[in-house]
């Protein structure tokens, strides 16, 4: 199992995927996006899952501006980037 | 403890920096509990190039200038300036016009508002009251699927004009001082040498885009997420403006008597109600817009433009309050404020999938 952060170009991005992945009951939780990752001040999704597409369906896809896989408290690897 | 420190220190410092430079600039002319207004300032360099004529809030503030170019070099420096944009502008100045106008019926920004609690100005305790009760009202809307739809990435220039431009104007205010106006008397006339309100401003937009620092999400956060790190600069502002007021003999503890500010409960608490409720659905208070500004972010240098455009607004109908209270015509804009950002938070929400 790995964690991942999802970011995305809005607010409501975020909380359609946390909706999808309590849906399909997946670990996750909504917060502020890590400094590290962005300056601007969104919403992310952390979630937990074997693969970090597993969660990712149209309407999410159409927000979302990266996913990360979550190396260490503060280590990030980026998996895409959708801009 | 040790722990809380470590990941913490920052945000605690951000709030201690940005106090002690609001405290110097008023020691150096600027009004009292108003070492920075994001609210005041913007109105006062709408006054100064001739957009209201109201005789005593016309300045041009280096201070605005200093945040947007602070933000802006630091942004490069660090590889956090993105050009982005397009995320319904047009609504974004009606919301910046609507905001501003509530900051003038409060008369301060939520930056202004935090300086006022430290100087010991209890009507801004019940502007705070107001103030989370409207980023409560926007979260809810964000949760019930507000939004404004997604940014884009923009041509560099498009990103730069905001900072070129407030530099140039900059240059223009120290060239050709007599294509402003100035007030002669009242808050207008109150500044801090040039230069020191620059380097103030370039200070606090610089910790201000490091550290994220914003006004209105460190409240959202914490309603929304029970995350409070972006709150610590804000209390740490008021403990140091607390402190500073003490030893400087200007804390003036209570409701009557305080510098630039009026004691009408009710519309101290819908003005910064309106601001906080217009800036949650904006993603950021003034002082952020200006920094985001700065940073690339169009769809903020928009809601500034909006900002500048409603202080004209405000004071040109009268709308802003002033020592003696609030006026008839900004109670009915304070009104018309609230259905306009509760008509765009209805019309803008997308079903939750």
């Amino acid at each position: 199992m790995k964690t991942y952060i999802a970011t995305f170009f809005t607010h409501f991005g975020a909380l359609t995927l946390s909706k999808k992945c309590k849906a399909t009951g997946i670990k996750s939780q909504l917060m502020p996006v890590p400094r590290k990752l962005s300056s601007s001040c969104g919403t992310c999704v952390k979630f937990e899952a074997e693969n970090f597409d597993v969660v990712f369906h149209s309407d999410v896809e159409e927000e979302l501006e990266n996913c990360y896989e979550m190396l260490g408290a503060d280590q990030f690897k980026a998996l895409i980037n959708n801009k | 403890m040790k722990n809380f420190i470590v990941k913490n220190y920052k945000y605690f410092l951000a709030g201690i920096i940005i106090g002690l430079v609001a405290l110097a600039l008023t020691l150096m002319g600027n009004p009292q509990n108003m070492g920075f207004c994001i609210a005041c300032f913007l109105r006062d360099i709408a006054g100064s190039t001739g957009m209201h004529s109201a005789a005593i809030v016309q300045y041009f503030r280096p201070e605005i200038v200093g945040i947007v170019l602070g933000a802006f070099v630091i942004s490069v420096i660090r590889k956090d300036f993105k050009p982005t944009g397009g995320s319904a502008p047009v609504t974004r100045f009606v919301l910046g016009v609507a905001v501003m106008v509530g900051a003038l019926i409060f008369l301060g920004c939520p930056l202004r508002m935090v300086l006022r609690i430290g100087g010991g100005d209890m009507n801004a305790v019940i502007g705070l009251l107001g103030f989370i009760a409207g980023i409560g009202v926007g979260a809810i809307f964000l949760n019930k699927g507000f939004t404004l739809k997604r940014s884009y990435d923009l041509p560099l220039l498009e990103g730069a004009i905001a900072p070129a431009s407030s530099a140039f104007l900059f240059i223009l205010f120290l060239a050709a001082p007599f294509l402003f106006v100035f007030s002669e008397s009242g808050p207008g006339s109150m500044h801090a040498p040039i230069w020191a309100a620059l380097i103030g401003g370039l200070i606090v937009g610089i910790v201000g885009q490091r550290l994220r620092v914003c006004f209105v999400g460190g409240i959202r956060d914490s309603i929304m997420f029970r995350q409070f790190q972006m709150i610590y600069p804000f209390i740490m502002v008021i403990v140091t403006m607390i402190i500073g007021n003490l030893i400087n003999g200007t804390f003036n503890f209570g409701f009557e008597n305080q510098p630039v500010a009026h004691t009408d409960w009710l519309w101290n608490f819908l003005g910064l109600f309106i601001v906080g409720w217009g800036s949650t659905f904006l993603g950021g208070c003034p002082f952020r817009q200006l920094v985001l500004a700065g940073s690339g972010n169009s769809d903020s240098t928009i809601t500034v433009i909006g900002m500048i455009v409603g202080a004209a607004m405000a004071h040109n109908f009268g709308l802003a309050s002033s020592a003696a209270g609030v006026t008839t015509n900004g109670m009915i804009a304070g009104g018309i404020c609230i259905a306009v950002i509760l008509i765009i938070g209805l019309l803008n929400r997308k079903k939750v999938a």
